[in-house]
């Protein structure tokens, strides 16, 4: 019996020396990621929970607008099939349906700069549009966040890089959820404030409605 | 006494024995450096000539870059940055903690992360070489341990030995693990058989010949030295453990590995294999390099069944089996050929191939033919 019993504890200490030896390996050696890094893939998490994003914006001197994202599948005339797309409804009676294919622009339209639907993507926090900004800075490891305030609260302000604008999400500094976007490019400056939504079969239909038009 | 034999008797009697173990050891160092060589060629013909556009520019930046390329740059990464998981991307807690460590820790000697990948991969073959001899001579004697051993050092895929890869550090560990056990030395068996999954996930698997060979020793063995065993036996699984702990501390999610792995495309299921096979035409559709991995599968299949008849022992052969099987239940049969050469038992087979004179020098002349060529796809393809 007393046999057995030194036989399982030598056993359990080589266990707990091999596990302990292992953590302690990657404890002393590997170093943790920065907190900026894991407040922006916290906040990609965020915004790849939510297929639906509630905005309020207005760009440079203009009315406000609200606006309403969707990231699901749309119709896709051209296969007759479904693809992976974003629909971004405006209280103005403007859509954009954006698909592999591109940006579909619906109901009132005017010449227009090429940024401006991106501007407005980015402003109403289309998050699988967002994410991926957020995502790939992530993966080049050169990220910084700042504090910051937005919308009359305090944050915590991620910036992104693009071709074209420079865009700043800010998130709660508690629990890094995304609730403001700023958007500065050459021609315009607009900031937003979003908020994530949990999809409803109302909301959904109504929206898919828009992008099957 | 002549002059000669007087100085012999001069030199210090541990000199004496280095001297003669590295005589005996001569050819195997040979057929490292030979194989290393001709990867070591061929990644610089590649570099010199190869087409462009196809690695990053950090790789193409070193003469030697092609070594360091795809899942090289993600073990630096970690080793540099540390882990992070980047939702719904690949992102690198995919990447075991083992060779990153080995990483940090060489860079903090003062070798740079590039260098530190290729010099520690391609020492560490060397000492995965000797230790595949050894134990394969106390298994299956001396004529199969020196063709094993030949063929593990020019192996067609062999050029992963010598990338910033682990395949190499593992092979060592899984061999040095199996050897030390065999020899009792029990605790350097935990060491070596803990450090191997820490490595690469298919090393928990040297659990299975270790625990036979504690089975086969448990009636010569003290109660201590039965404990020993059996913690060796339980230390892959236990070393495996430390990884989800340590990235629940740094990333808050202990399951950060396996929601990385499917962004890799990889999941695991009972049914992946069937899978793997019903998906394989769409698989070579969208990239005709799986047939390369199909092809392994199927050759380290029969390996391994070459393997038994050359009288390996089961365990080793099960352990082997489930390194080479256990990928294709994640659907895909993708790097099945590299993950196989972290099985001893695949170079038993072949060694047991190489019997006769004729075949042995077939077996070597292709394996050098198909190690150049497969050094030169690197740049196309991952290993």
């Amino acid at each position: 019996m007393r046999g057995v019993l030194v036989t399982v504890a030598v056993a359990c200490l080589v266990a707990c020396g091999a596990a302990l030896t292992g953590w302690g390996l990657q404890a002393a050696v590997l170093p943790p990621p920065t907190k900026a890094a894991r407040v922006t893939a916290r906040a990609v998490s965020w915004l790849l929970r939510y297929r639906l994003v509630d905005s309020r914006f207005r760009i440079g001197g203009g009315p406000p607008v609200r606006g309403e994202c969707l990231q699901a599948w749309i119709p896709a005339p051209h296969h007759g099939g479904e693809d992976r797309g974003t629909v971004l409804a405006l209280d103005t009676g403007r859509a954009l349906v954006v698909s592999p294919q591109g940006v579909r622009l619906l109901g009132p339209s005017w010449p227009e700069p090429r940024t401006l639907p991106l501007v407005e993507l980015d402003l109403g926090g289309c998050s699988r549009m967002l994410a991926p900004r957020l995502a790939a800075i992530l993966q080049t490891k050169h990220i910084r966040i700042e504090r910051a305030f937005a919308a009359g609260h305090p944050a915590l302000a991620i910036p992104v890089r693009t071709k074209r604008t420079r865009i700043v999400v800010y998130v709660t500094p508690r629990t890094f959820k995304p609730f403001a976007v700023a958007v500065d490019s050459r021609r315009y400056r607009a900031h937003s404030r979003i908020r994530l939504t949990r999809l409803t079969p109302a909301r959904l239909s109504g929206l898919m409605e828009l992008a099957g038009r | 006494m002549t002059e000669h034999a007087e100085q012999l008797r001069r030199i210090p009697r541990v000199d004496r024995e280095a001297v003669a173990g590295l005589r005996r050891y001569a050819w195997l160092v040979g057929w490292w450096a030979a194989g290393r060589a001709v990867v070591f060629v061929s990644a610089l013909a590649v570099d010199a000539l190869g087409p462009a556009g196809y690695l990053r520019s950090e790789e193409r930046g070193s003469a030697l870059g092609l070594l360091d390329a795809w899942d090289g740059r993600w073990y630096r990464m970690v080793a540099e940055y540390g882990y992070l998981l980047v939702p719904g991307r690949q992102s690198d807690p995919a990447f075991f903690p083992l060779y990153p460590v080995l990483l940090g820790g060489l860079h903090r000697l003062g070798i740079g992360y590039g260098a530190a990948g290729i010099l520690s991969s391609n020492l560490a073959l060397l000492v995965a070489l000797t230790l595949l001899y050894l134990l394969t001579r106390e298994l299956l004697g001396e004529g199969r341990a020196r063709r094993a051993t030949i063929y593990a050092a020019i192996f067609p895929l062999g050029y992963v030995f010598s990338m910033t890869y682990p395949e190499s550090v593992v092979l060592a560990l899984i061999a040095g693990a199996g050897l030390a056990a065999l020899r009792r030395r029990w605790l350097l068996a935990a060491v070596c058989a803990g450090g191997a999954a820490l490595a690469r996930p298919e090393g928990i698997f040297v659990a299975l010949p270790l625990l036979a060979i504690a089975w086969h020793q448990r009636r010569t063995l003290s109660a201590t030295g039965r404990g020993l065993a059996l913690g060796a036996v339980v230390a892959p699984a236990a070393a495996l453990a430390s990884f989800p702990f340590y990235l629940d501390r740094v990333l808050h999610d202990p399951l950060a590995w396996s929601r990385a792995e499917h962004a890799w495309g990889r999941h695991f299921s009972p049914v992946g294999i069937v899978h793997a096979v019903t998906l394989l035409p769409a698989q070579v559709s969208n990239s005709a390099w799986v047939i390369r991995d199909v092809v392994f599968f199927a050759l380290y299949l029969v390996l391994l069944a070459r393997a038994r008849r050359a009288g390996a022992p089961w365990a080793w052969i099960a352990a082997g089996l489930a390194i080479v099987a256990l990928p294709a239940f994640s659907a895909s049969f993708m790097s099945i050929g590299r993950f196989g050469l972290l099985a001893p038992p695949i170079f038993w087979g072949l060694a047991e191939l190489g019997r006769s004179r004729r075949a042995d020098r077939a077996i070597r002349v292709v394996s050098i033919v198909l190690l150049v060529a497969a050094t030169v796809t690197v740049p196309f393809v991952f290993p």
